[in-house]
């Protein structure tokens, strides 16, 4: 049981970075990303790129990962979406489509679609939590991660000068560009922090898989699970969100086999639409539209 | 609402009119000579496309009009494929009673799924068709592997009121009066008090409350309508295929259907039958296209063995270059180029959706 419960939080690490990346951008940049799954895959790839391909050094590939996942992210930006500005909000859920479509293509005309293991930094092991329960070091990576995230991001938004701004820029474009604000940056830099966590997510659950498109893809579409539990435009309510989909998921593997995994955080979002729509933390919405 | 809108009908020119009749003759003139010109191979790819029709139809209903994302299509169609598969192999029902059943069954779904979401906001639509997609895709895959195996449905030839649906021939006839009759529903929906609601929920929700339009309620016939349809037009593609495998519907699928309309032209009738025609045959025009140039080129393989890759990128980009370049699609090119001799109603609008069904609105 406690090794369930262990299993549990380490998969709820990941749907909390995966959530991060889908709230993150529906916060600031008011966009509802269809896109993150196949920008999670893409952001293991560029990972794998570096680290197995070219067999770099772990800090060059830390950094050239980073680096190419900002500069994509800002270029989604300033080609796609600051063009889009103005359109009704179902032409951007649609363009996300469409930029989720071209980056499947690239990224298997790249790198093919067989699975394969990336190298590793240090070796998978298991570690013995209590008597009964293990896990392995790449689990206890992704839970790091996700503290360190979610640490990070609250700083950030709560007390730096920048994370003001976000926010602003988020609340109300027009008068946060009055206010001296560089809206497109901001929107830049929202789309670079949104994929960065989102390759983390990748890239960590690739390790404790393996790493294939499909897999990855998969993972990051969920991850609209944990972010709609916890209302979609509320970063702390992605923590008690991934907790619940982490742990539905886990039972229902238990309960029903292996399968079950394809499905089960789909399910999760259907009784919530169903039970409390706007979730644990959403705001209820003025408009009944 | 533009004025033709308001006055219900607009005053034609000259030229206008000769347009449009002449635009139909053209049409009428295509559809009758298609399947006396074209090779069975050709016929059944044009079929192919004129079902797709039905389904971009049903979501130019949802998208344009409603301004409502769905990302279920291939759900649906699966839906309607799979009833069809169960009905003909275990229950051995007439073709014609699945017809209708799917139909149904598709409007429960589109029911069950649209009513929590459509409480909230039109975007969580999106989210819960999603999960749709996942949990039929999975629902069916289990079903599949528990009774046929991977390899799929296998469906007998029907018969459509005692005739045996054993020709292309055959088949495109009834798909183009099912796509006629779809066309006439959906057209003369538009311009009744429900399309008008639609039109207006879409562009000002507030205004349409204060109409008396029930938001979640008109958003939610919208969706129910047009799954009704897209679960038919699944069930047609099976019969039609006579195999059903869940390998078929993809993720991508859905993602075609919206670069159909989002090509042809969101809220246009005629648009979505263009855009569904291109779509389903470009992968084949590619193909051909790539059989003329010169072989043994490396880059010329490249093209051949990665053709799928290529078209997910071709149907991705064309969303999104259509979205910015040109909001109201190809008929939106269209309208511009044949209204050039009448100034046009409203100025080119910001949001150029809204464009295209306006200038519709007033033809009868």
């Amino acid at each position: 049981m406690t090794s369930l419960l262990l299993g549990a939080v380490v998969l709820s690490a990941i749907y909390a970075l995966v959530g991060f990346a889908w709230v993150l951008l529906n916060r600031t940049n008011g966009i509802l990303n269809l896109a993150t799954g196949a920008q999670l895959a893409m952001g293991a790839y560029i990972f794998n790129q570096f680290a197995t391909e070219w067999r770099l050094p772990w800090v060059v590939t830390i950094v050239g990962t980073v680096a190419v996942i900002a500069v994509l992210g800002g270029l989604t930006h300033l080609v796609v979406f600051r063009k889009l500005a103005g359109q009704p909000e179902f032409a951007l859920v649609v363009a996300t489509l469409g930029l989720a479509s071209v980056l499947k293509g690239i990224s298997r005309l790249s790198w093919g679609t067989e699975a394969s293991i990336m190298r590793e930094p240090f070796p998978d092991v298991l570690v013995r939590i209590t008597p009964d329960a293990t896990t392995t070091t790449y689990g206890l990576l992704g839970c790091g991660a996700a503290l360190v995230v979610f640490a990070a991001a609250f700083a950030f938004f709560r007390f730096s000068n920048l994370g003001v701004q976000m926010r602003a820029a988020a609340e109300n474009p027009v008068l946060a560009a009055q206010g001296k604000i560089a809206v497109d940056w901001v929107y830049v830099l929202g789309w670079a922090m949104a994929l960065t966590v989102a390759a983390i997510a990748g890239i960590i659950y690739s390790y404790s898989t393996a790493l294939s498109f499909h897999g990855v893809e998969a993972l990051g579409l969920r991850g609209i699970a944990p972010a709609l539990v916890g209302g979609i435009t509320s970063i702390k309510g992605v923590l008690p969100g991934a907790l619940i989909v982490g742990l539905a998921e886990t039972f229902g593997v238990k309960l029903f086999g292996g399968p079950a995994q394809e499905v089960t955080a789909w399910l999760v979002i259907l009784v919530v639409l169903l039970i409390r729509p706007q979730g644990l933390f959403g705001e209820k919405q003025v408009e009944r539209v | 609402m533009t004025d033709g809108a308001v006055a219900g009908r607009r005053r034609l020119t000259q030229p206008d009119v000769l347009w449009r009749w002449g635009g139909r003759a053209v049409i009428a003139l295509a559809v009758v000579l298609v399947p006396v010109m074209a090779q069975p191979y050709q016929l059944s790819l044009v079929t192919t496309a004129l079902i797709a029709s039905l389904g971009a139809m049903a979501l130019s209903l949802v998208m344009g009009l409603a301004g409502l994302v769905t990302a279920g299509h291939a759900a649906l169609l699966a839906v309607g494929a799979y009833s069809a598969a169960f009905a003909a192999t275990t229950l051995e029902l007439n073709f014609v009673l699945v017809l209708v059943a799917s139909a149904l069954i598709g409007a429960v779904v589109g029911l069950i799924v649209g009513l929590p979401a459509l409480r909230v906001s039109g975007i969580y639509l999106a989210i819960a068709t999603l999960s749709l997609h996942f949990v039929v895709i999975f629902a069916f895959n289990r079903y599949q592997i528990n009774t046929v195996g991977s390899a799929g449905f296998f469906l007998p030839r029907p018969t459509f009121f005692g005739i045996r649906m054993d020709s292309y021939v055959k088949w495109y006839i009834l798909i183009v009066l099912v796509v006629v009759a779809a066309w006439w529903i959906i057209e003369n929906l538009k311009h009744s008090r429900i399309g008008r609601a639609w039109m207006l929920l879409r562009d000002s929700p507030l205004a349409a409350a204060t109409q008396g339009v029930w938001p979640a309620a008109y958003k939610l016939l919208a969706f129910v309508l047009s799954s009704a349809l897209v679960s038919m037009a699944g069930t047609l593609l099976a019969y039609f295929q006579r195999t059903v495998y869940i390998e078929s519907f993809t993720l991508e699928l859905a993602i075609q259907f919206i670069a159909m309309i989002i090509i042809g032209g969101v809220g246009s009738t005629g648009g979505a039958i263009a855009g569904a025609f291109f779509v389903t045959l470009l992968p084949t025009l590619l193909s051909q296209g790539i059989a003329q140039l010169p072989s043994g080129a490396r880059w010329v393989e490249f093209l051949q063995t990665n053709l799928g890759d290529i078209q997910l990128i071709a149907y991705g980009a064309l969303v999104v270059v259509f979205l910015i370049w040109r909001p109201d699609g190809l008929a939106g090119l269209m309208k511009r180029l044949t209204q050039r001799s009448t100034p046009p109603a409203v100025p080119p609008a910001a949001s150029g959706v809204d464009a295209s069904v306006e200038s519709e609105a007033g033809q009868p």
